[in-house]
């Protein structure tokens, strides 16, 4: 790190000697200068004040709004709210259901990105051998992620069903009754489960493509020379430069996965007893099935600050070990 | 000089920063302001905008009526069927049916808009909804338009009074239901059983032993597929066992009789592996999948086109007594409309509700009559004769009831429910242990809602 002092600090400390040196500014002068700044500040505001009035209010309001109902007792209809501090944050925190959907959350986000993630980077490094039908596979896999969760969650709904749905003939090719995946508590979350990553794993190989067909083609050839296989090139040379691509995948992919929605939403409400009760099922569910919109606020403001807290970890610990 | 710093710091009492002082204090100072922009706030002499739309051409200059409807499908059809028949019937008055997906849709919508500062003119509430907007105030009493041409006496009864609070009227029956038993003929005559429903639930149990196992058309068949979505039907069920979910606002879910309506449901399931938690129970009725199902009035014309078997329909099994809830859907008016758009709506529902709309209503939803020119029509009475199980509903209105006051008045009471009885239907779970944890968790709620209750309902 320089020491040597930057071009403001030198002009600080210059200054004393600089203004006895030069001559005082005509009021002209000093006038023209307010002009010509106030006209640069004027421009600035003028460039700056729709993205600034956009980002206040769809983002900075909501988030202050939503502070504020979160210290409130509403039920969306009476004619105002009643502020009740800290209430909706006690009875929450302490409330065993909200420990289970935080528990909820927590595999859905752990599952949902940890799988995407391998299963899309081995997909990308697949895809980046340019076999035969590649462009095909690489198409196949991308749509589900740009068809909406409410179409694939009824697709889904009809593979599922244990009567008459395709996973059944599976299951009874083997001899077994296929289970009730979206009725029985213990199968609900997996089928979620399997459902977001079908759903998502495209993008994420799609990325992965991206960052492989970016790659320093010499440092590739130089492990080959050295004489390493296809595992320890991956493993040992890849994987680390694409640690970029992971870097980002992992904080987008972490904030999509707490805030999914459709596909519970149509697949099972949250249920069967609240087994699939995510966090951002359970801020809808507040208010727009209990009316409970402080409480739902509060949810919300929980789920910003894990959210921040997860991204500033992310930040602080693992762009570390990323290579650029 | 960090060190220092720290030091100097520690060295005096932690007094707030400047910057913290003054976001505590703008927060402070803003919450007056932020308290503002919810809610509405004085309502005195309040009147809302009405939804966006536009009028057609052919409908220029008459007073537009927006009504928001859970109906869908086939039941849109008819009610717009009925509509297009008002636009001819008269030159005043165009109406648009804006339509959401459920009950529900309509419920969080309508919450949502007030927020914008906005009201349709009708409202299709469910049975267990209108009342929260009823304690909000938010609904017109509908008693004073009530007139010669057009009274109260319009209505069923027992449906009239559901929508009665303080002795006027907040909601109109519409597409109101029951409950009621179908079972599948071909299976039941194959088993040996009687070509009836069971007359109590512990004879639904010992006839579900026999017909569970039994294969139909290749499958395995269970008794009965439950419905976990909603708690309707063990809204029923738990009267036909002596409990009940409340009495006023103080629950009773832990009463031996309401434990009792639970435990028989987990028993039927779990321990006789006579039901099962199904996503689909009208489809799996309906594909021949179960053998019977507790369902809706209104999903009898829907049964009958796809069912491929013959089936009979019957009253809900009893047990220590009957336990028929009433259900469906009703029409209220938005008390923040103008008195123009008001008593446009009541000129709509009016028409809606007599004459051969009603009719028409009735025979093309497959609802209950819950009007008397519906009832007392001769197209209904030759639907009935024709097909007798249209009848069974109507006459099991003789024993059905409206709902407990917790489900009404108590939003999260209806959440608290379908979670619980997921938790034995699908996992099995105690159901003391589960009614015990629900009534628990519903206790704030209650809380919540006590001091309007008792100023708005009263006991």
């Amino acid at each position: 790190m320089s020491t040597s002092p930057t071009a403001p600090e030198r002009s600080r400390k210059e200054a004393p000697t600089s203004v006895t040196s030069l001559p005082p500014l005509s009021a002209e002068r000093l006038a023209a200068r307010r002009r010509r700044l106030r006209r640069g500040y004027g421009l600035f505001a003028l460039f700056a004040f729709p993205n600034l009035a956009l980002i206040a209010v769809f983002a900075y309001w909501p988030i202050i709004a939503n502070l504020y109902l979160s210290l409130t007792s509403w039920d969306f209809i009476s004619p105002e709210p009643l502020f009740v501090g800290l209430t909706n944050y006690t009875s929450m925190l302490v409330s065993p259901s909200f420990h289970k959907v935080l528990w909820v959350s927590l595999v859905w986000v752990v599952v949902v990105v940890g799988i995407s993630l391998v299963l899309g980077v081995l997909l990308a490094a697949l895809f980046s051998k340019k076999l035969p039908g590649t462009s095909v596979a690489t198409g196949i896999v991308f749509t589900p992620h740009v068809v909406s969760g409410a179409a694939i969650a009824v697709v889904w709904l009809f593979i599922f069903d244990p009567n008459y749905g395709l996973a059944r003939v599976v299951f009874n090719l083997v001899g077994a009754d296929s289970p009730s995946w979206t009725t029985d508590a213990d199968w609900a979350l997996p089928a979620l489960l399997i459902v977001s990553i079908w759903k998502g794993v495209g993008f994420v190989s799609i990325v992965y493509l991206a960052g492989i067909q970016g790659l320093p083609t010499d440092v590739l050839e130089a492990a080959e020379l050295d004489g390493a296989n296809s595992f320890q090139t991956f493993t040992r040379v890849i994987l680390p430069l694409l640690s970029p691509t992971t870097f980002f995948l992992v904080i987008t992919q972490t904030i999509g996965a707490f805030q999914a929605f459709d596909l519970i939403a149509v697949m099972t409400n949250g249920g069967p007893a609240s087994s699939t009760t995510t966090l951002s099922w359970f801020i809808y569910e507040q208010a727009f099935s209990r009316s409970n919109v402080g409480l739902s606020a509060a949810a919300g403001t929980v789920m910003f600050v894990i959210l921040m807290v997860i991204t500033a970890l992310q930040f602080r610990f693992v762009e570390k070990k990323v290579h650029y | 000089m960090p060190s220092t710093r720290s030091r100097g710091r520690s060295a005096r009492p932690r007094t707030p920063s400047r910057r913290l002082l003054l976001g505590a204090g703008l927060f402070a100072a803003g919450t007056p302001l932020l308290g503002g922009c919810f809610g509405l706030g004085d309502t005195e002499g309040l009147v809302l905008e009405q939804p966006g739309g536009e009028t057609p051409e052919e409908f220029a200059g008459r007073q537009r009526v927006v009504i928001w409807s859970a109906y869908t499908a086939h039941n849109a059809e008819v009610i717009q069927a009925n509509i297009d028949a008002f636009h001819k019937a008269q030159s005043e008055i165009y109406v648009e049916v804006q339509i959401f997906d459920s009950y529900e849709g309509v419920e969080s919508k309508l919450s949502a808009s007030l927020q914008a500062r906005q009201v349709p003119d009708i409202v299709v509430f469910s049975d267990v909804v209108w009342n929260r907007f009823y304690l909000a105030e938010v609904l017109e009493p509908l008693k004073g338009y009530f007139d010669d041409s057009f009274g109260t006496d319009t209505y069923h009864e027992r449906f009239l009074a559901e929508g009665t609070v303080k002795d006027d009227i907040w909601w109109l029956p519409f597409g109101r239901s029951t409950p009621l038993f179908y079972y599948n003929r071909e299976i039941f005559d194959a088993v040996g059983l009687p070509d009836r429903a069971p007359e109590t639930y512990t004879e639904y149990a010992e006839w579900g032993r026999e017909v569970t196992g039994y294969e139909y058309h290749g499958n395995k068949v269970a008794m009965r597929a439950y419905i976990g979505g909603d708690d309707w039907y063990f809204s029923g069920s738990i009267w036909a066992f002596g409990g009940a979910y409340s009495d006023g606002l103080d629950m009773t879910l832990t009463t031996d009789e309401s434990i009792a309506a639970l435990e028989y449901d987990r028993t039927f399931i779990h321990d006789d592996g006579s039901g099962y938690l199904a996503a689909d129970a009208t489809g799996d009725f309906s594909s021949g999948a179960c053998a019977t199902a507790l369902q809706s009035t209104g999903s009898l014309s829907g049964i009958k086109e796809a069912a491929t078997f013959d089936f009979g329909c019957g009253y809900l099994p009893q047990e220590v007594g009957p336990g028929v809830p009433t259900g469906g859907g009703g029409l209220s008016i938005m008390k923040y409309a103008s008195a123009q758009r008001k008593q446009a709506a009541w000129e709509v529902i009016k028409f809606l509700s007599t004459g051969q709309a009603s009719i028409d209503w009735t025979l093309g939803s497959g609802y209950v009559p819950s009007t008397k020119d519906a009832m007392e029509s001769d197209e209904i009475a030759a639907r009935s004769a024709e097909d007798p199980r249209y009848q069974v509903g109507i006459d099991q209105l003789e024993i059905a009831q409206g709902p407990d006051v917790a489900r009404r008045y108590v939003p999260e009471t209806l959440v608290e429910a379908k979670n619980a009885i997921q938790s034995v239907y699908s996992a099995g779970e105690d159901a003391e242990k589960v009614l015990t944890r629900m009534e628990k968790e519903l206790e704030p709620a209650i809380d919540r809602v006590r001091e309007k209750y008792e100023q708005r309902v009263g006991e």
